[in-house]
This record gives structure tokens, sequence and C-alpha cells, in this order.
């Protein structure tokens, strides 16, 4: 039992990583798989998110040499709801500015916003904490389970309930009108023009409903870490997001949290694996590599897989001209 | 003061100026805005690091001997002749092994994707090769000569190596406008930028442009990573810094226009060394997202968009 | 009369299995203006791209003269000697007149300073406005570049997908009379006409397409008779009738 316990430990810390990534590569499915909005900038709704649950349940720092002066000590709850609600103010603030254009702008507009998300995080240090984060960030349960096996089990039943909320509220907007209206707007262009402002007012909606998923699940990683900091809101996180959902297939909710698993399963074990053929001088180096080698698992999956492991059948031949 | 402000903004601007130029290019072209060209400067810059230890150690080792003024020596311009040889050489395998292959498969916004994916890997593979310390071309002090006294607009001063980035960047320009409105291969690629199917039918093999636009972005990329190293210092995410920027100053200067995207890097230069004083110098970053917001806004479609139909 | 351009049993679409083009037939001599004609959608457009090297082929013949260009790169065929002039977009906005003939030239291998001359001759109005940018010239001046920019390289064949389109009927008449004397300088013309009138006055023959064959190829002046076209356009209406 005793030599269990680790492994058990370790599986379910694995297991909440991979279900807080499956809930934002849902919100990144909502916007990209259903919308086909393209947002560079995840890392951006996710810090966002992070940060302002963080604000509203930690107090500020004490005693001499503090460094972050906001905070507010309020329940859990209400920093989860706020950090929803903030990564989805910001998604419909850039959706507003960009998303009339073509769709590539969007694209560069989410790039600027993690940009300038990242620079807040790291400079506004009486609010953010600068490079040293937010630390103390209040966990749910008692105090005392702290990094046991029992609290990583209690918010693994949390986080897949959340997950499980995520993903039944998204089954159903994609079965109402609104998500037919979403895949419409999608795959055929003279619809959308057709409807003119009005799918303006559905793409800005979609955008910031997955903004404020995103959030959520930044905002559960707060609270199961206690600790963030800039560096874990980096591009390495829009990215790895992009491929759980290339890897399970855009346009499918499944897909989304089936290529959350796989795809966190291969960035840990390919992690593991070379840090172990890596002398340990070098280690910050086999950080990079881990990277490279995702890369070009997104590159391959696009190139020889395009639909992902679980995607419908139906986007690849859309996008063509007709006849004339 | 404020001549300062404008100088070391002209300075900035004109290596962002030269990346946005690649960018705009690749962009019209083949019609995706790729993640990936900010790589080719840093890839450009490093290259030519490794090329101009290269050099000094066949010129027998030891320091390199300055040319005039300047902080570098005949090596380091070698170095970046190789070095962009070579980042033109990495941007034709990135476009044979992804890019070519997935535009006959997709649409523009999957290579999009796979442009940011290759960027990553691009940026860390670096990383990995070369360390992330920040790295010199050279140790050679430089002293600013003043330009303007201190007494006219609160003086202006520079160093000669700003000095020979800023003509150098001006002569790649005039001769790039010159190439693009005055010879076949220049034209063929305004052509292939306007209407590709066209190009086809009228005898320009297109994929041949496509070749060679990917081949001068590429150059200009590594000669603006060059100049940035060499005004700074190296790091692996200078090319990812010069991202935003790129892309405010293509999209201000409106897609597919060169003096667009050379006015635009001027701007968002400026607009990043005035933002110094103004939102402090952490925040120097932000200006070209203000600047990108700005346009997306008020004239998306830029300042000089070529005239369409 | 040798033949200058041969389609036999020709397929092609723009999707694999998905033929639109279904094993069309048809010759044009040198010197001859042959009208393809047809209802909408039956696919004369996508014939005449597939021949210019810009849609897929799946099978069949095209030859040039004696050669086999089927499946041929585009590029490769205009320098070949085959003309295409696109229905819409078919001159460089942002290049001026002369830009346009000049790039065409160049890519060919033609000597400017010899063709263009020849053809400023056969089209004055574009000579006047040389230095003016291919994007703001008039309907009418624009499909003349595009005609004059596809005969740069001296082409055997030209195939013009429907040149009249958006034109006044004046301009179309001005623009077929060029086509005539073009013609009557030893090129062979495929005219993709809608404007069906206009088009058998001055071709020798029609073929009508219909669901991607050609039904009937017949000369002009047979198909000039009242009511003849609209039978063989829809000919499963006629079948219906009693």
């Amino acid at each position: 039992m005793s030599e269990l316990l680790p492994v058990l430990s370790y599986a379910t810390f694995f297991l909440v990583f991979a279900s807080i990534f499956a809930t934002m590569a849902l919100g990144l499915n909502l916007q990209w798989g259903y919308t086909g909005l393209f947002n560079v900038g995840v890392a951006g709704f996710v810090a966002v998110g992070a940060y302002a649950s963080a604000l509203l349940t930690t107090p500020p720092d004490a005693g001499p040499g503090a460094v972050r002066v906001v905070g507010l000590g309020l329940p859990i709850v209400v920093g989860w709801i706020g950090g929803t609600a903030a990564a989805g103010l910001v998604a419909a603030a850039v959706g507003f500015a960009a998303l009339r254009l073509r769709h590539d702008y969007l694209a560069i507009a989410t790039f600027g916003i993690a940009v300038v998300i990242q620079l807040v995080a790291l400079n506004a240090q009486k609010l953010t904490g600068g490079p040293f984060g937010i630390q103390f960030i209040p966990k749910p349960f008692d105090s005392e389970l702290d990094g046991s096996l029992a609290f990583n089990a209690l918010y693994l039943a949390l986080t897949l309930a959340a997950l499980a909320c995520v993903y039944a509220g998204l089954q159903r907007l994609a079965a109402s009108p609104w998500g037919r209206v979403l895949r419409a707007i999608r795959e055929d262009e003279t619809a959308a023009e057709a409807l003119g402002k009005r799918a303006f007012a559905f793409r800005l909606q979609s955008f910031a409903i997955g903004g404020a998923i995103m959030g959520f699940g930044g905002a559960l990683y707060a609270h199961f870490v206690g600790y963030i900091a800039p560096e874990d809101f980096l591009p390495i996180l829009t990215f790895q997001i992009w491929t759980m959902l290339i890897v399970g297939g855009a346009g499918s909710n499944r897909g989304a949290i089936v290529g959350a698993a796989v795809v966190w399963a291969i960035w840990t074990i390919a992690g593991n694996g070379l840090r172990e053929l890596i002398p340990p001088a070098d280690q910050a180096r086999a950080a990079s590599l881990q990277i490279v080698l995702v890369g070009v698992l997104l590159a391959a999956m696009l190139l020889w897989r395009p639909n992902g492991l679980l995607g419908p059948r139906l986007s690849r031949s859309s996008p063509k001209r007709p006849p004339t | 003061m404020i001549l300062q402000i404008i100088a070391d903004g002209l300075i900035v601007g004109s290596t962002i100026a030269l990346g946005a130029i690649g960018l705009t290019m690749t962009y019209s072209l083949l019609r995706f805005a790729n993640f990936a060209h900010g790589e080719f400067i840093a890839w450009g810059a490093y290259l030519a690091l490794t090329f101009l230890g290269f050099f000094i150690a066949l010129g027998g080792g030891g320091a390199m001997a300055p040319l005039g003024p300047f902080s570098f020596g005949w090596q380091l311009l070698a170095a970046l002749v190789a070095g962009a040889i070579a980042t033109a050489l990495l941007a034709l395998v990135l476009d044979w092994l992804l890019f070519d292959r997935l535009s006959a498969q997709g649409s523009a916004i999957v290579l999009t994707i796979a442009s940011f994916g290759a960027a990553l890997a691009l940026r860390n593979f670096l990383q990995f090769v070369y360390g992330s310390l920040p790295a010199y071309y050279t140790r050679e002090l430089q002293i600013a000569i003043h330009i303007v006294p201190r007494d006219v607009g609160g003086g202006l001063r520079a160093t000669p190596d700003q000095l020979f980035v800023l003509g150098l960047a001006l002569v790649l320009v005039v001769g790039l406008h010159l190439f693009l409105q005055r010879t076949t291969a220049g034209r063929a690629m305004r052509a292939v930028a306007h209407n590709p199917a066209l190009a086809r039918v009228t005898g320009i093999d297109v994929a041949s442009v496509v070749r060679w636009t990917w081949i001068l972005g590429a150059i200009l990329a590594a000669v603006a990573g060059t100049f940035a190293g060499l005004v700074g210092q190296l790091r692996p995410q200078i090319g990812f810094d010069l991202l935003l920027p790129l892309f405010a100053a293509a999209i201000l200067g409106g897609i597919g226009s060169v003096p667009g995207a050379v006015i635009g890097g001027l701007i968002v230069g400026l607009a990043e060394s005035a933002a110094v004083p103004l939102i402090g110098a952490e925040y120097r970053a932000a200006a070209a997202f203000g600047v990108l917001i700005a346009i997306l806004l008020v004239r998306p479609q830029g300042l000089f968009a070529e005239r369409a139909k | 009369m040798s033949t200058a351009l041969a389609i036999a049993e020709l397929e092609a679409g723009y999707e694999p299995g998905l033929a639109i083009v279904r094993g069309a037939s048809l010759e044009i001599a040198a010197g001859e203006i042959v009208a393809l004609l047809g209802p909408n959608g039956a696919g004369k457009s996508t014939l005449a791209k597939a021949v210019a090297g810009l849609v897929p082929i799946f099978s069949g013949s095209v030859r040039l003269g004696e050669k086999e260009i089927a499946g041929a790169q585009a590029h490769l065929l205009a320098r070949a000697g085959l003309g295409f002039v696109p229905q819409t977009e078919n001159v460089f906005a942002p290049l001026t007149v002369a830009e346009n003939l000049e790039l065409a030239a160049a890519v060919a291998h033609v000597k400017a300073k010899q063709r263009l001359p020849e053809l400023y001759a056969l089209f004055p109005d574009l000579a006047k406005a040389r230095r003016i940018d291919a994007g703001r010239l008039s309907g009418g001046q624009r499909q003349m570049l595009a005609m004059a920019r596809a005969l740069v390289p001296n082409p055997r064949v030209l195939i013009l997908d429907e040149p009249s389109a958006g034109l006044s009927p004046k301009l179309v008449e001005h623009a077929f009379a060029k086509l005539a004397e073009i013609a009557a300088s030893g090129v062979a013309v495929l005219l993709v006409e809608q404007n069906v009138k206009a088009a058998l006055a001055i071709a020798a023959r029609g073929a009508v397409l219909v669901e991607g064959r050609v039904h009937v190829d017949a000369p002009a002046r047979d198909l000039q008779v009242p009511g003849v076209l609209e039978r063989l356009f829809f000919p499963h209406a006629e079948a219906a009738a009693p």
C-alpha cells in the first residue's frame, strides 16, 4: 500500500492537470472548432482568469517589503466567477477590435494581447507581484490536506465535475439553434455575409464565451497549485492547448478532452525521458527540446491527420471556391 | 531629448522595417500570417554569430580588427552575408517540409497554425543549440558621436554602428523598391501577389516566384536580426520580441506594400521609442500593440495597400 | 486548315470524383473561331480553365498542334502558345498597361521592343493608356488589355472566358471585331460565351455543351435559326413536352 501511494498521488496530480487543460481546450474548441476563430493568445486569457481569481481571493502581501498591495480575500467561488468573467470581458474587447476583419488579423491581435498581458503580469508589481507572482493563493478544502493524496483526489473530483459541466454546457450550446448558426457561419461564407452584423455578434459571443472558459481553466489552475507567476502563461501554453485540440480533433468536444489527455501524457513522458537522457548540466536545454518535439508533433498531425483523432470529417474540403 | 527619441526610434524602426518587408511579402504572396518569420530573424542573427567565429578563426583568430570608426571588422560583414544565405536555405527547407505541403491541402488558417508551431520549435531549437545567455558580436566599446549639439532640440548622439545600420537599411530598402518596380522578377512577384491564377496563365512560374519570395524575406530577416544584435545583444527571444512590432508595421503599411512596411516599421519604431518616457521602458513592447489596435479600429486596410482590382 | 487545338474525351473538375466536364470533345482549326455555348452550369468555364491548365484534368486528351498538353502546368502552356483570357480580374491592376505587357513578354522570352508596338497597333486605345495603372482602365480598355496580354507570346490558340460579360453592346461589337481580326491572322479562337447572338455572328462553328459534354457541333448559321438553341440547351425539357 505504501508503495502505491506515490503512484496514486502522481496519477491524481497528472489527471488534475489533464482535466484543467481539457477545460481550456474546450474553450478553444468553441472558438476554433465551432466558429473558426483563430486565437493565438490562449495563454493570455488563461492568465487573466488565474490572476483575477487569485486577486479576488488572496489577501495582499503582509509585512515589511511587501510587493503586492492589492487583494481581497473573498471566497474561492467568487474568485472563480470573477476570473471567468474577467477573461470573457478581455476576449470580448479584443474580439470587438478584430473580429470584423480578416480572420488572420484576429490571430495577430490575440497574439498581441497575450504579449501585453504578459508585460502587465511581469511589471505591474503592486497588482501582480511582478516576476515573483502571487503566492499563498487559498485552496479549497481543509488546509491540513494540502499537498496530500487526499487533496489531489478531492481537487480531481472538483475539476472533473467542472469539466463535465463545461462539456455538457457546450454540447447543449452546439446542438441549440445558436450552435447551428455558428457552424453555418464557419462552413459557409455566403451564409455569414447574409447574416452581416448578426454574424459579427455570433462570432463575438462565441469568442467571449470561449475566452471565459479559458479563464475558468486558469482559475482552476491557480487554486490547485496555490502559486502563479508570469512564466506560467508563456506562449508555450497556447501552443500546448492548440496541439491538444488539433491532436484530439477540432470541432469535437470529446476530441478536445481526449487530445488534452494524450498530449499532456506525451508532454510529461517526453519531459521525463529527456531529463533521464540529458546530463543535469543541460537540463534547461532539455526543456527546449521537449517543446521542439511537441512542435513537430503538431506539424505532423496537420500534415498527415488534419482532422485529429476524433474530429469530424467534413471541414477539410469546405473552404474551396465554387466553380464559376 | 525629442531629437534623440526620434533618432532612437528610426534606428529601431529600420530593423522592424526590414523584418516587416519580408513578412508583408510572404503574407501577400502566400496569403497567410507567418508567425515563424520572427524566427528567421533570430536564426539569421545567430547563424551570423557562428559564421563570425568561423571567419575570425580563418583570419588567424584573436580579436577582430575594427573597420574605421565601427566596432566590427570585415568578418562581420562576411558573416552577415553568409548568415543571410543560410537563413534563406532554412526558409526554403521549412517551405518544402511544411508550408508547401499544407498549402496544397488546406486553408490559410491551417498554415498560420503550422507557422505558430514551427516558430516555437525553431525558437526552442535555437535555444537548445546556442543556450539562453545573451551573446555579442563584438565587445568593442563604441563612443557615441554628437551629431546635433545639446542646445538644439536636446541634442542628438549616435554610435557609428547605429549610423551604419540606418544607412545599410536605407540602401536595402531603395534597392528592393527598384527591384520590385523595374525588374521582371520583381514585377512577377507583384503579379503573383495580386492574382496567382492570372500570373500562371501569363506564363509566370508561381512556384519559383514563391521560392524567391521566401529567399528575399529570409535574407532581409537575417539582416534585421544581425542589426538588432549589433546595436543591442543576441538573445534567443530576439525574433519573438520583434514579431508583434513586425505585424503592426506590416498591417499599418498595408499588407503587400513594401513602402508601407518601411513607413509602418519606422512609425512603430518611433512609437516604441516615444513610449519609453511616457509609460516606461518596461512597457515599450505594448506600444506596438497600441499601434496595431488603433490601425485595426481606424483603417484596417492599412495606409498604403496596393490598389485592389 | 490544320487543327490547332484538339480536345478528346476530356474529363475535368475541381475535386477528384466530381467531374464537371464529362467526356467533352472539340476541334478548332487555325484561323477559326468556335463559340462554346451552353446553359449555366454546363461546365463551359471549367472546360476552358482545364485546357488552360487551371483546373485538374482526370482523363482524356488535349493537343496543341501535335503536342499532347493535358495536365501540363499553366505557365508552361502559356509559354507554349496557348493564350487564356479569364472572365474577371484578367489584368494586373497594380501594374501599368505597359508593365502588364512587358511582364508577359519577358516570361515568354519575347522581345517587348518588337511585340508591343504590334499590339499597340492592333489596340490603339492601349497605346494611349500605356503609362496608366491597369486598375484604372475602363471596362472596355481592360478587356482589350487582357486580350493583348494573352496575345503577347504569339499564341496559336486563344481561349476567352465570356469576354462580353459586363460590356455594353457597342463595346462587345468592338471587342468581337478585334477577335475576328485576330483569328484572320491565323490564331484559333475558342470563345466561351453566354451572349449567343454576338458570338455566333463572328464564329464559324458553335459547340453546345450540356452537362459536361459537347452535344452538338454545327456551323454557326445552323444554330442561328430561332428556337434551335433553346431546344439544344434544354434537351430534357423538350423530351417532356408533348
